[in-house]
C-alpha cells in the first residue's frame, strides 16, 4: 500500500490517497476516508446488492475480531481470505482488534491475552493465535494485537501495563509480519497506548516513530462503544496531540470509535487520516436518521456560536404517523428519495426488517456524504463546519 | 367510464397442447402481469426486508398485501392519505389485497360469521368488531390494490356437513353485496371466491353461480388447509375446467414448488404464498431437492452458493458457509436467504411460462419432478394429478 499525503495550509489539515494495494491493484481511496461498519462480514442491515443503491464508489469496510471471530476456521479452509467470504472482494478490507460499536468490557485482558467478545461470548488470545487468524483473513490492512483496556478513570500504573503489554503484542506480531509470506503486501499499524496520561502518550509516541508499519492506530481514549459519543472533546486534545506530534507526517493515522460529526470535524483538523463508521451505524440501532447538516467554510472563520442543527431525528415518534415527507428534505439517498417518514415509522412499529435497512441507506449515504465533503472543502483550501441554527 | 381501460384484461398467448397449462398476459392499471404468476406476500406494507428496488430487479410482477393487518395497522384513513399502499410502500407495480376473512378467522379468537358479516373481538380492547363485506371492500378501496378480494365465509376445508353448503352460498351472497359496494372498479377488479370444501357438486354449483356475475377472474378458495393432496388436485382441477378459459384463474395459499408446477399443468395461473419468505427468516435457502437448512453445521465449510445455477443476487456472490455463519444472526442474512428464495420462485413461473410458449411444457415437468424427487418416488398425487391432464412422468 502507498499512501501519499500533503499537509494543507498553516493548519493540519492532511489530504492524501492510498494506492498500490496488492489485492486491489486499481484502487484509490482518498483520505479522510471512512471505514464502512460491519457485523459478521456485513454492513449491518445492508446486503451487497443493497450497498451497490447507496454507493458505486470506491470503498473501505471495517472488519472487527468480535464479528469474525467464529468464522476463522471457515476462512482459513476456504483459502481465499475474508474479504472473499464475506461477500465484499471489491472493498478495501481492514481488521481491528475490537469492536467499535460495542463496548469493550475491561478488566478481561492479561500480559498475553486479548480478550474479546463474540455473539457468542468472549474469547481471548495472544499474538500468536491473533496472527494465525490475520493469515487466514487476507485483509490490506490490519492493525497489531493490543490491550486498548484504559480511558478516563485508569491509573499511571495501569496504563503503564497497557503500554508494555501492546509493545510485547506488537514486537510479536511485527516478527510474524515480517517473516510471513501471505503478509508480504499487506499493511501492519502499529498501535498507540496512554489512556489520559500526556507523558506516557509523548514517550510511546517517540519509541514508535520509526516502526517499520505503514501507519499508526491511536487507541485507549476509551472502551468503545456508545459512549464515545459522550466525550468532552476538550479532554482528548492534548492527549491526541501528543502522541501524533511525534509520527512521521507521511504515516497514516487512525482513530477508533463513534465520534459526533463535530468531533470527526476536530479530529480532522488534529491530522487524523482514518475512522470508521461506528456513529451511523449506532444512529440506525436507535432507530434515528441523521440530520445534521454542513458546509464548507472560509479558515478563520469564526463559527458561529449557537444551537447545533439537530443531529438526528428519531423516526420512532408518533408525530411521523401522517408525515409523508422524507428523512432529511434534499436528501438525494434511496430511502429519501422514495420513501417517507410516515412509512418508516409504521415499519418500526410493526417490527418490520425494513425500517433499520431504510434508515441504515440514509444514515450510511449522508455520512459518507459527509467524508466527502470534508475532504473537498480540504482541497479548495477551505474547511468544513456543521451549519448551526 | 367509456373510453378508459379496463381494470383487468387478460390475453392468453398460448396454451399447452397436452395439459391445461397457458401462459397469458394480464393487464392491470400498475403493471402486465406474466402468468402463471406467483406474489409474494407483503403482510405489512413490506416483503420481509427487501426494498422495492430489488423486488423489480428480479422482475416480480405483483405482490400481495393482508387487508386484515393493512386495516388495522397503518389502517385505511392512513393509506388514504397516502394516496394507497402503492404510493405509501414505494412499489409501482401490481397489488393484490386479500379480504381480511381468512385471518380473522385464522388469528382471532371468538370469530364468528354471521350473514351481516364476521364478528370478532378487538384484539386491541376486546370490544365486539364487525367486518362486513361492504367494510372489507371499503378498506381494500382505501388500500388501492389493482386485484381486491371478495369477503368469503371461510370454514376448514376438513369440515362436512351442512355448513360447509352454507358457506359455499354465503360467500356467493356476499360477492353481490361485495360488487355492489365496490367503489372503484375502473380501478380495481374483485375477484369471486369459488368455495365448497371438498364437495364436488358444491363446488360446481359455486362456479355457476359465480360465474353469472360480471367479473375479470375467479380464485379457488377454501384448500391449503390440512386437506389430503388428493382431494386438493381434484378439486382444482374440477374448478379449472369450470370456470371460464379468458379469465385469470387464482389458487389461493399455494407456494411449494411442486404444487405450483402440478397446480399450473391443472389450469391455474396466479399463487400467492408466504412460504419462500417465512422459512428464510429460520436460515432455509429453496433448492431444485426442496430446501437446505443453512443453520446446520454440514454448512459451515460448504463453499458453494445455495443453487449452483442460480443468477440471483446472493447466489452469484455468497457460499452457504458464510451464510451458515450469520444465519438467525444478522439481519442481512434474512435479507440474502429472502432474496433468493423469492429469486427461486420467480424463475421457476418464469421457466414455467417460457416452456409453454415453445410447446416444452411436459417436457419441463418431467425433468423438474425428475429433479425434485431425486431420492425418492415422485408422490402418487402428482403422478395421478399429472396423468389427469395427460402429462405422464415416465
Amino acid at each position: 500500500m502507498k499512501f501519499s499525503v500533503r499537509t494543507v495550509g498553516a493548519a493540519k489539515l492532511r489530504s492524501g490517497t492510498l494506492t498500490d494495494f496488492k489485492r486491489l491493484p486499481e484502487l484509490v481511496l482518498e483520505t479522510p476516508l471512512l471505514l464502512l461498519y460491519t457485523k459478521g462480514g456485513s454492513v449491518p442491515h445492508i446486503t451487497h446488492e443493497v450497498l451497490q443503491l447507496i454507493t458505486t464508489d470506491n470503498q473501505a469496510v471495517q472488519q472487527t475480531l468480535p464479528s469474525t471471530f467464529l468464522i476463522h476456521e471457515a476462512v482459513k479452509e476456504f483459502k481465499k481470505g475474508l474479504p472473499k467470504f464475506v461477500g465484499l472482494p471489491e472493498y478495501m478490507t481492514y481488521l481491528s482488534v475490537q469492536d467499535p460499536a460495542l463496548k469493550t468490557p475491561q478488566g478481561f485482558n492479561t500480559k498475553n491475552d486479548v480478550s474479546v467478545w463474540t455473539h457468542s461470548g468472549r474469547v481471548s488470545l495472544d499474538a500468536d493465535r491473533y496472527m494465525d487468524m490475520v493469515e487466514a483473513f487476507q485483509p490490506d490492512m490490519y492493525e497489531a494485537l493490543s490491550n486498548g483496556d484504559t480511558n478516563e478513570e485508569t491509573t499511571k500504573k495501569k496504563i503503564g501495563k497497557v503500554i508494555d503489554s501492546t509493545r510485547d503484542f506488537y514486537e510479536d506480531c511485527l516478527q510474524r509480519h515480517s517473516t510471513s509470506s501471505i503478509l508480504k503486501n499487506v499493511s501492519l499499524l502499529a498501535v498507540l497506548e496512554g489512556g489520559f496520561d500526556l507523558e506516557a502518550r509523548k514517550k510511546v509516541g517517540q519509541t514508535y516513530s520509526d516502526a517499520p508499519v505503514d501507519g499508526f492506530v491511536i487507541n485507549g481514549l476509551h472502551n468503545n462503544g456508545g459512549d464515545v459519543e459522550k466525550i468532552d472533546f476538550e479532554k482528548i486534545r492534548d492527549l491526541i496531540e501528543a502522541s501524533i506530534e511525534p509520527l512521521p507526517e507521511n504515516k497514516l493515522r487512525v482513530l477508533h470509535g463513534c465520534w459526533t460529526p463535530l468531533n470527526v470535524l476536530n479530529l480532522v483538523e488534529m491530522g487524523i487520516d482514518v475512522f470508521d463508521a461506528s456513529y451511523p451505524y449506532l444512529a440506525t440501532e436507535r432507530m434515528c436518521a441523521l440530520t445534521f447538516d454542513f458546509e464548507a467554510v472560509e479558515w478563520g472563520t469564526e463559527v458561529e456560536k449557537g444551537v447545533e442543527s439537530a443531529t438526528e431525528i428519531s423516526l420512532n415518534d408518533a408525530k411521523y404517523r401522517e408525515d409523508f415527507t422524507p428523512f432529511l428534505s434534499g436528501c438525494s439517498c434511496l430511502a429519501c428519495t422514495k420513501h417517507t417518514k410516515a412509512y418508516v415509522y409504521h415499519l418500526i412499529n410493526n417490527r418490520e426488517l425494513l425500517a433499520s435497512t431504510l434508515i441504515m441507506i440514509h444514515n450510511t449515504h449522508h455520512y459518507l456524504e459527509f467524508f466527502k465533503a470534508i475532504r473537498q472543502a480540504i482541497s479548495q483550501g477551505k474547511k468544513l463546519a456543521l451549519k448551526m441554527r | 367510464m367509456s373510453g378508459s381501460q379496463p381494470a383487468l384484461t387478460f390475453k392468453i398467448l398460448a396454451e399447452c397442447g397436452v395439459s391445461k397449462a397457458r401462459t397469458s398476459l394480464m393487464a392491470l392499471p400498475h403493471h402486465v402481469v406474466e402468468t402463471p404468476v406467483f406474489m409474494p406476500v407483503g403482510t405489512k406494507a413490506t416483503l420481509k426486508g427487501l426494498l422495492p428496488d430489488q423486488l423489480e430487479a428480479m422482475d416480480c410482477q405483483i405482490m400481495l398485501g393482508n387487508t386484515y393487518h393493512l386495516g388495522t395497522n397503518p389502517g385505511p384513513e392512513l393509506l388514504t392519505k397516502a394516496g394507497g399502499l402503492h404510493k405509501f410502500i414505494g412499489w409501482n407495480r401490481a397489488l393484490l389485497t386479500d379480504s381480511g376473512g381468512f385471518q380473522m378467522v385464522s388469528l382471532l379468537k371468538f370469530a364468528e360469521i354471521l350473514e351481516e358479516g364476521v364478528t370478532f373481538e378487538s384484539p386491541y380492547n376486546g370490544s365486539k368488531m364487525l367486518l362486513t363485506p361492504e367494510e372489507s371492500i371499503k378498506i381494500q378501496n382505501a388500500i388501492g390494490a389493482d386485484i381486491i378480494m371478495q369477503l368469503d365465509d371461510v370454514v376448514s376445508v376438513l369440515t362436512t356437513g351442512p355448513r360447509v353448503e352454507e358457506a359455499m352460498n354465503r360467500t356467493v351472497r356476499w360477492v353481490d353485496r361485495c360488487l355492489e359496494a365496490h367503489g372503484r372498479p375502473e380501478e380495481q377488479s374483485i375477484f369471486p371466491i369459488v368455495q365448497g370444501g371438498l364437495d364436488e357438486n358444491l363446488r360446481r354449483d359455486c362456479v355457476k353461480q359465480l360465474t353469472q356475475r360480471k367479473v375479470n377472474g375467479f380464485a379457488v378458495g377454501g384448500l391449503s388447509g390440512g386437506e389430503a393432496k388428493d382431494d386438493f388436485w381434484r378439486v382444482v382441477n374440477l374448478c379449472s375446467g369450470l370456470l371460464p378459459r379468458d379469465k385469470p384463474r387464482y389458487c389461493m395459499g399455494v407456494g411449494f414448488a411442486a404444487d405450483l408446477v402440478v397446480c399450473v399443468a391443472l389450469g391455474i395461473d396466479m399463487f400467492d404464498c408466504v412460504f419462500p419468505t417465512r422459512t428464510a427468516r429460520f436460515g432455509c435457502g429453496l433448492v431444485e431437492t426442496g430446501q437446505i437448512n443453512l443453520k446446520q453445521k454440514k454448512y459451515a465449510l460448504d463453499f458453494r452458493p445455495i443453487q449452483e445455477d442460480c443468477e440471483c443476487s446472493t447466489c452469484k456472490r455468497y457460499t452457504r458457509a458464510y451464510l451458515h455463519s450469520i444465519v438467525t444472526v444478522e439481519t442481512v442474512a434474512c435479507h440474502l436467504v429472502s432474496v433468493h428464495n423469492v429469486f427461486y420462485q420467480l424463475r421457476l413461473m418464469r421457466d414455467m411460462r417460457e416452456s409453454i410458449k415453445i410447446q416444452q411444457f411436459p417436457q419441463f415437468v418431467r425433468k423438474f419432478m425428475k429433479n425434485m424427487f431425486v431420492d425418492s418416488e415422485v408422490p402418487k398425487w402428482i403422478r395421478e394429478a399429472l396423468s389427469a391432464v395427460n402429462i405422464s412422468l415416465t
